[in-house]
């Protein structure tokens, strides 16, 4: 089990079992809910890889957007959406399944 | 590769020759001014011989047979030895073993400077003691450093043709340099068998302990053992056996030959060493010339080592990404020979440059040996996890490795420290080598973090509708980008926006290539996934750190394997552009990233990013880093913004 350090703390770290889940579906809508306890629905379009050298996260972070550009980029290059830190999500509904995932678990 | 391996693993005469010419040069040749730098200008005593003696024995006995000879050999990757080797093996257990090892390589080659010029100059001085020479050649001359340099400038010339035809003689010089060092040394102790009970460590102890400023002379002793890295090094090139097996007869010399020269100290009738070396003096006169051609030879050959280890560490370096990519060539054919013609420049540069500044080896003594302690104290703890976490040892036998292990080598460490004030110039070197290092390594681990990947498997249907529009001129038949992405779904977003650029690029079949250092020496397989029948290939190749890519090679090999195997058709989709020659083209597409000017960055940050950037430029560029043809290739730039400056007020007026 691999697991990754936030604040002291160790997290259990599902990123990849998240990019197995979400990359295997195929309604790709989802809804995030992050630490913060905004809700945020959307599409994950890209992820950056973190480095589990250092107790990362697999993916450290995932690129959500609701707009369906092919990149998530508009026509000037800007970036659609936001950047979401893997450690800030709580929990992903995926809207294919009604299935959720839950984030931040403590061990 | 394997086989390669078990070659170097089986016992012959010649593989232990090979051993001997390849591993000991550089311990061997210590003989040459260990003795001459413990006694220095100090009263010739009991204590201090007997004493220096018994600290030699026992650094050897723990330092090199316990530590690298027994334990250090256990770890091998593979059949390969040498930091770098160890790192790939436990790197995963801690992150902070980059840096020891980072710091450990950096050392390692700077020492690196001074063994070839001490080496040939204890040798060449020795003809100082042959009659008619010694109003010549004196200690520091202009005549002396003449010769040494020129020996060394002549070294470092012919590493561009390899060392294949005179490769062979190494084995055979080394020997016949041990036997010399076996005879004179049995000569001596004949003649004052007494010398034996020096052996007893009580000696050593009471050196270390009574004898005024007795722990400094460690600094000395330290030079017996400074070799000892290399066996470890130089591990792939002999095998664990034949290293083991030629350390005895090689220790038995060592060990005879500081005999002999204590024997003749205790024996020679003078308070003083007056600039004599031991070593010479325990030599009959009619055999002075012909020792001195041997040691000169032995040197040499120690020298080659080195810098042979020096080729081999940089390789390391630039396939575990810890050093920028420059150009690494092979000389022969010679399996794993390679010529780094950068590296080559920079130690002949140092090479020469310590012996004009330092004129004479004893000058060198004195600043040799510190950065090896470091080397061998980086060693140690990447050993102790090897020990811990790959043969699971007891923690008790791993707290007690360290103990004695880290208690000898600060000692030495320590007692070296002293030399810090004859060699500051070295830091220098070992900081623009530290840097360099550092920078490359942890910039491009910050760099990989702004790496956006995709899945492959969204952009699939539009790069095979892309494929079939023949409204669009076609690029070409086969575009192959290299990616970072080892998995199978996943591609950078760089790539799919660079085919589909304003100007999208049409090819019959996309191809993604991810070269993927592996953790072990050798081994080049591949695995392929086609995500398109035909048309969306990834191609995953696994090449060995010790391996140099040869991208294009490989992949043409691939695709000719696949065509064989009836797993591809190399169709051509007939169009304007093929109405003339329809023979296959591939076009490999290199991203080239830069800095933006939009990046705003914290000090440190942006200091690394732009000084790995830096390094980049004046590296090797990636199509012939990858080993690409160059009418194949076609280099993109791309800007990279790590963080945008957003505190834009922009007010139209």
């Amino acid at each position: 089990m691999s697991i990754y350090h936030s604040a002291n703390k160790k997290i259990k770290d599902r990123s990849f079992e998240l990019y197995n889940k979400y990359y295997s579906i195929n309604n790709n809508e989802v809804i995030i809910q992050l630490s913060n306890n905004e809700t945020i629905k959307g599409k994950l379009k890209g992820y950056f890889r973190g480095d589990t050298t250092i107790n990362e996260p697999f993916i450290s972070k995932w690129h959500l957007d609701s707009t369906n550009y092919l990149l998530g980029t508009d026509a000037y290059g800007y970036l659609n959406g936001q950047l979401i830190n893997q450690v800030d999500i709580v929990k992903i509904t995926f809207m294919e399944d009604n299935t959720t995932m839950m984030f931040n678990q403590t061990l | 590769m394997d086989s390669n391996i078990n070659i170097s693993n089986k016992v012959t005469t010649g593989s232990l020759l090979v051993a001997l010419g390849i591993i000991y040069g550089d311990i061997g040749t210590s003989p040459l001014y260990v003795f001459k730098a413990i006694i220095g200008t100090k009263i010739i005593t009991e204590q201090l011989v007997y004493g220096g003696l018994s600290c030699v024995f026992w650094t050897l006995v723990f330092q090199t047979s316990i530590k690298y000879i027994w334990l250090t050999l256990k770890a091998e990757n593979h059949g390969e030895g040498g930091i770098f080797s160890l790192y790939a093996l436990v790197k995963r257990h801690s992150k902070y073993l980059s840096l020891f090892t980072i710091l450990g390589a950096t050392t390692l080659l700077a020492d690196g400077i001074i063994t070839p010029p001490i080496s040939v100059a204890s040798a060449v001085e020795g003809l100082s003691m042959v009659k008619g020479l010694e109003a010549i050649i004196i200690p520091g001359n202009a005549l002396t450093i003449g010769i040494v340099v020129a020996i060394l400038s002549f070294l470092f010339f012919f590493q561009r043709f390899g060392t294949q035809a005179i490769g062979k003689l190494f084995g055979p010089i080394i020997g016949i340099w041990f036997i010399m060092l076996l005879v004179v040394g049995l000569h001596q102790i004949g003649l004052h068998p007494n010398i034996l009970y020096a052996l007893n460590p009580e000696f050593a102890y009471r050196l270390l302990v009574e004898y005024p400023n007795g722990f400094w002379l460690l600094g000395a002793v330290f030079l017996c053992t400074t070799g000892a890295e290399a066996l470890y090094s130089d591990l792939g090139h002999c095998g664990v056996k034949n290293i083991r097996i030629t350390w005895i007869f090689v220790k038995i010399s060592l060990i005879t030959a500081y005999l002999g020269q204590a024997a003749w100290l205790m024996n020679q009738g003078q308070e003083f060493l007056s600039g004599r070396n031991p070593f010479f003096e325990i030599i009959p006169e009619w055999f002075l010339l012909p020792s001195i051609i041997i040691a000169t030879l032995a040197t040499i050959i120690a020298s080659q080592a080195l810098i042979s280890g020096s080729y081999t560490l940089i390789s390391e370096a630039i396939n575990l990404n810890f050093w920028p990519r420059v150009a690494v060539r092979q000389p022969t054919e010679s399996k794993g020979q390679i010529y780094i013609p950068s590296v080559n420049s920079i130690l002949w540069f140092g090479c020469v440059l310590m012996m004009v500044y330092f004129k004479e080896s004893s000058h060198m003594e004195a600043a040799y040996g510190f950065s090896i302690t470091i080397t061998m104290l980086m060693t140690t703890i990447l050993l102790s996890f090897f020990l811990f976490y790959k043969l699971r040892l007891n923690k008790y036998y791993i707290l007690l490795f360290l103990l004695i292990f880290g208690t000898i080598e600060i000692s030495f460490f320590i007692a070296n420290v002293a030399k810090i004030k004859e060699r500051w110039m070295f830091l220098f070197f070992e900081l623009f080598i530290f840097m360099v290092m550092y920078i490359w390594f942890y910039a491009r681990k910050i760099n990989n973090k702004f790496i956006k990947f995709v899945e492959l498997g969204k952009h699939s249907a539009h790069l095979k509708e892309l494929s079939e529009d023949d409204s669009i001129p076609k690029f070409a038949t086969h575009l192959i980008y290299l990616t970072k992405a080892n998995r199978r779904h996943e591609i950078e977003e760089k790539i799919i926006k660079s085919i589909f650029s304003k100007k999208p690029k049409r090819a019959d079949v996309y191809w993604f290539l991810h070269i993927n250092r592996t953790d072990q020496p050798y081994g080049l397989t591949y695995d392929v996934s086609e995500l398109i029948d035909d048309k969306v290939i990834k191609i995953n190749i696994n090449v060995g750190f010790k391996i140099q890519p040869k991208t294009e090679l490989y992949f043409k090999k691939i695709v000719q394997d696949l065509v064989v195997n009836k797993e591809l058709n190399l169709h051509i989709r007939p169009d304007g552009s093929s109405k003339y020659n329809n023979e296959p083209d591939f076009k490999f597409v290199v991203i080239e990233k830069f800095l933006s000017v939009e990046n705003e960055f914290a000090i440190k940050e942006g200091l690394l990013l732009n000084a790995y950037f830096y390094l980049k430029h004046i590296g090797l560029r990636d199509e012939a880093a990858f080993g690409l043809d160059k009418s194949d290739v076609v280099i993109e730039q791309i800007p990279l913004v790590y963080h945008p400056a957003n505190n834009i007020t922009l007010e139209r007026v």
